[in-house]
């Protein structure tokens, strides 16, 4: 019964440390900010998710679950409201004033 | 009124977990900075029109558009992944409309979150009836039309009527 | 499971250098933003894994205010990039 824990522990936790991976390598190799905000948004949020499901398991009952949990949500609702906010600002600076023409 | 006692007994609740003791100290402590921030922040509550996901059947809604959402969300995070660890990186970013049928602003908060969740896709803009979204690539533009989280999350505000 | 939850972390450590890089090369001031941003939400899984293999349920507290002050940051500098100025 430890083992089957402990294996489904470090499988999350592989998991959250491969998608906080390719965040990285989104956010070194995508060309503007946009596509870079693609990466990051999506796999920091998966990841943070994976890694502190694995610590829950971990804990198992315990007070420390629900503040885990509050974390694990506060990250989920700002990751892509952050992400909003960034994009909305440089689309109303730059492609807006670039792009007059465009049919958007 | 009613509103700001639910916020003050969930800021209440916030409070207790937080703490983890169960003295008098640290009781009243919480109740007057609860009362304080309900004070202070009381322009920025919910207000009437906004507090229909509290109702049960709201609730559920939420809750079947969240499960839609998590499903969604992996598949969004293969999908980058693929597109980032493939050497010859093959995107096509656009910028386009799409419109929306939700009216309140508080489901439109969740759908555009949502939005940005899934896969390919990031909301840059609210207006009234449409987002302005940046998508990454042409099969993820196309894929976000008639979706099952389109029609989870116009289900949000279908209940009432 | 201890040295697992350390050595994680480390490589988290590893992951925010490489997002550093990004932050003080990036073209413009949106990619240091989307950078800083992609480093916090590191840090507080690194804090949150901290709490764990010293047993200091405590810290996790900190995870939860650092989140906090971070997407206050995130929000104050992404407004800033919009209007040119806060209030």
């Amino acid at each position: 019964m430890d083992m089957i824990k402990n294996s489904v522990v470090i499988l999350l936790l592989l998991g959250g440390l491969f998608f906080f991976l390719v965040g990285t390598i989104g956010l070194y190799r995508l060309p503007d900010v946009f596509t870079r905000l693609h990466a990051t948004t999506k796999s920091d949020t998966l990841g943070a998710g994976l890694i502190i499901l694995s610590v829950m398991i971990y804990m198992g009952f315990d007070i420390i679950v629900l503040k885990l949990f509050l974390v694990l949500m506060f990250i989920w609702i700002t990751n892509p409201t952050a992400a909003h906010i960034i994009s909305k600002a440089v689309y109303h600076n730059d492609v807006i004033n670039k792009e007059e023409s465009n049919d958007v | 009124m009613k509103k700001n006692i639910w916020m003050g007994i969930l800021l209440f609740g916030f409070w207790m977990l937080l703490t983890f003791t169960l003295d008098v100290f640290s009781f009243f402590i919480g109740l007057i900075v609860v009362c304080f921030v309900l004070w202070f922040n009381r322009d920025l509550l919910l207000n009437e029109s906004e507090t229909d996901l509290y109702s049960y059947k709201g609730f559920v809604q939420l809750v079947k558009f969240f499960i839609v959402l998590l499903k969604e969300i992996v598949v969004a995070n293969i999908q980058v992944a693929k597109i980032v660890l493939d050497p010859k990186m093959p995107i096509q970013p656009s910028f386009f409309k799409y419109p929306i049928k939700l009216r309140k602003p508080l489901n439109q908060v969740i759908y555009a979150n949502g939005i940005t969740l899934t896969p390919g896709t990031l909301t840059i803009d609210v207006q009234d009836d449409y987002f302005i979204i940046h998508a990454l690539t042409d099969s993820a533009k196309n894929g976000l039309f008639n979706s099952d989280l389109e029609n989870a999350a116009n289900q949000l505000e279908d209940y009432h009527e | 499971m201890n040295n697992i939850m350390l050595v994680s972390s480390i490589f988290l450590g590893l992951l925010s250098f490489v997002s550093l890089y990004r932050a003080i090369v990036g073209p413009t001031l949106a990619d240091r933003v989307v950078a800083i941003n992609m480093i916090s939400t590191k840090v507080s899984i690194i804090i949150v894994l901290v709490s764990v293999f010293l047993e200091e349920k405590n810290y996790v507290d900190v995870a939860l205010i650092y989140a906090m002050v971070s997407f206050i940051t995130t929000v104050s500098v992404a407004k800033y990039l919009e209007r040119g100025k806060l209030f």
